[in-house]
């Protein structure tokens, strides 16, 4: 299918599904595209549209094959007006506090060694930044956030962790997550965040959507204590 | 109204037919493997999309009430206190009965369905379990159904109409021949594949691994390299068949994570993708190649067939 406007290229993703891939220099710039055609898609409330699922530079839209097909999904596409001016996506802030160092979730020594900076330096330079959710995936309400300082850049951990705690606020190549639930995990850890990202009781709600921007601050361990009994967790003091 | 599971064989967990609208925030899909059994499963029992059980192995149930139930799924005997009766049927089963399900090959997935449905909470729109997420199923927690576990029966609405067919016509019921080949819609990175490893997927036949769940399904035979290095994670659809970077394609299925970073060459065709789910590991497959247009015309034709049978 012939890509328009500012999409590189569209391709079939399933006898259901269409994906479509933005055009651009940069990820962040890819990633702008992305957000104001998902906007835009949302905004028409197609009774067709069964997923909308974006990522770093891609979009898939699932569609009700009763309803659709992939021609009038192309159809309907291409007369969307995207909005020129949409730099800046309509996505919420959130200011996630941390608390850095917190030895349930601590690799600061590991990232020292990695970075050559100091705790001090990583945990500002972490801090510093207002990154963009790029895409939810990997477990409900994991948000993959971008770009990290390059001077921050660690790789994956070689042996992943089996269980890394809920709320670890954690980094990988240039990206920065906070993880929603206790899982498996290959990123190094910088600390807590009180917040809940997900509530899988409270009609499992996802607090960050892609497009979202988000900031970190640093929190001591009893203003932590004191966010995460008011949010209801428990943490063992320590 | 209540039914007791008295044996396990392999696992039983509840399943309905999965999520909708939500796998941008991370959740999978989820539901059934075999999503035809399911619904012809479903149907018998006068409705499309209730919660029912997915066996894998022997299953044995206590059933506490005169009630009607329906089981569907690849060859098995099905038998009630004993007496042998036939799969893909609503068949009326009296109080304190033992229905007992033994699939002829072991690993392949059966659905246990009733009217109404079994009474499991939804949560972000679904009863289905997923055990990867700790979410959803009878337990609340994605874990399966154990024994002495007591599955609830939804009241009987009185808008449920038992006056829809009981049984299927032979042509709407699935053959399940694991030899019959499995389409495959080409798309995404299909074209960092050449030709000639288009060829080579198409023309060799392919073993099912046991590295299978309900995640995905590990396929050995024939590398299939792609010329792509990097790709960023994107969206994967059903039946999306990704190949790592050792050549040996994985067929994503219900639970499969939402996004993920690996070339993929399209997705298997909806129309054949549910028999693709009950192959086991030894099956050897082999694909065909059809485009999107045709394959949402057989799946449509194919549902068309059974909602007429139904009657809506």
């Amino acid at each position: 299918m012939k890509p328009f406007g500012k999409l590189r290229d569209i391709q079939i993703a399933a006898e259901d599904g269409v994906i479509l891939y933005a055009a651009g220099e940069s990820l962040p710039e890819k990633n702008v595209v992305i957000q104001s055609l998902v906007e835009s898609i949302s905004a028409k409330k197609y009774e067709w549209l069964v997923e909308l699922i974006p990522s770093y530079d891609s979009v898939m839209l699932v569609f009700d094959m009763w309803q659709a097909d992939h021609h009038s999904v192309y159809c309907a596409l291409s007369q969307l007006q995207l909005d020129a001016s949409t730099d800046k996506p309509k996505g919420l802030h959130h200011s996630l506090p941390v608390w850095y160092g917190a030895p349930q979730a601590n690799d600061l020594d590991q990232i020292a060694l990695h970075t050559g900076l100091s705790k001090e330096a990583i945990i500002n330079l972490h801090s510093n930044i207002t990154y963009r959710a790029y895409a939810v995936g990997f477990a409900p309400g994991f948000a993959y956030l971008g770009e990290l300082d390059p001077a921050l850049t660690v790789p994956r951990m070689a042996k992943p962790r089996t269980k890394v705690p809920a709320g670890a606020v954690a980094i990988a190549d240039r990206q920065t997550a906070v993880y929603p639930s206790e899982s498996p995990g290959g990123w190094h850890l910088l600390g807590l965040c009180p917040i809940p990202l997900y509530s899988p009781k409270d009609g499992a709600r996802v607090l960050i959507s892609a497009g979202d921007t988000v900031s970190f601050t640093a929190i001591d361990q009893t203003t932590f204590l004191q966010l995460a009994a008011q949010h209801g967790l428990l943490w063992d003091k320590g | 109204m209540a039914i007791q599971i008295q044996h396990i064989g392999l696992s039983a967990i509840i399943v309905d037919a999965g999520r909708r609208g939500v796998l941008h925030q991370g959740f999978c899909q989820s539901g059934p493997m075999d999503a035809r059994a399911f619904e012809l499963a479903n149907r018998l029992c006068g409705q499309t999309n209730a919660p029912t059980v997915e066996i894998m192995g022997e299953c044995t149930l206590f059933v506490e009430q005169d009630c009607y139930l329906s089981v569907t799924g690849p060859a098995a005997t099905l038998l009630i206190d004993n007496q042998q009766t036939d799969c893909w049927q609503r068949f009326a089963v009296n109080a304190n009965s033992i229905v007992h399900i033994r699939p002829e090959r072991l690993g392949t997935r059966h659905y246990v369905a009733v009217p109404s449905g079994f009474a499991v909470d939804a949560i972000v729109g679904s009863a289905s379990t997923v055990k990867r997420e700790n979410m959803g199923g009878l337990h609340k927690d994605g874990s399966s159904i154990r024994v002495g576990d007591t599955l609830n029966v939804k009241a009987i609405s009185a808008g449920l109409s038992l006056n829809s067919p009981a049984s299927l016509p032979a042509h709407l019921i699935p053959k399940y021949d694991s030899t019959a080949l499995i389409g495959i819609v080409p798309g995404y990175q299909h074209q960092a594949f050449s030709t000639l490893t288009w060829q080579r997927l198409l023309s060799s036949e392919y073993d099912v691994t046991p590295q299978m769940d309900r995640m995905g399904v590990r396929l050995k035979g024939p590398e299939v390299k792609s010329s792509m290095s990097t790709l960023y994670s994107e969206a994967i659809a059903a039946g999306s068949v990704q190949v790592p970077p050792d050549g040996q394609p994985i067929v994503m299925m219900a639970d499969r994570q939402t996004l993920g970073g690996y070339p993929k060459m399209g997705a298997l065709a909806r129309c054949d993708l549910y028999r693709f789910a009950q192959c086991l590991p030894g099956d050897k497959i082999q694909f065909y190649q059809l485009d999107a247009a045709n394959a949402r015309a057989t799946w449509l034709l194919q549902q068309s067939s059974i909602a007429r049978w139904f009657g809506n």
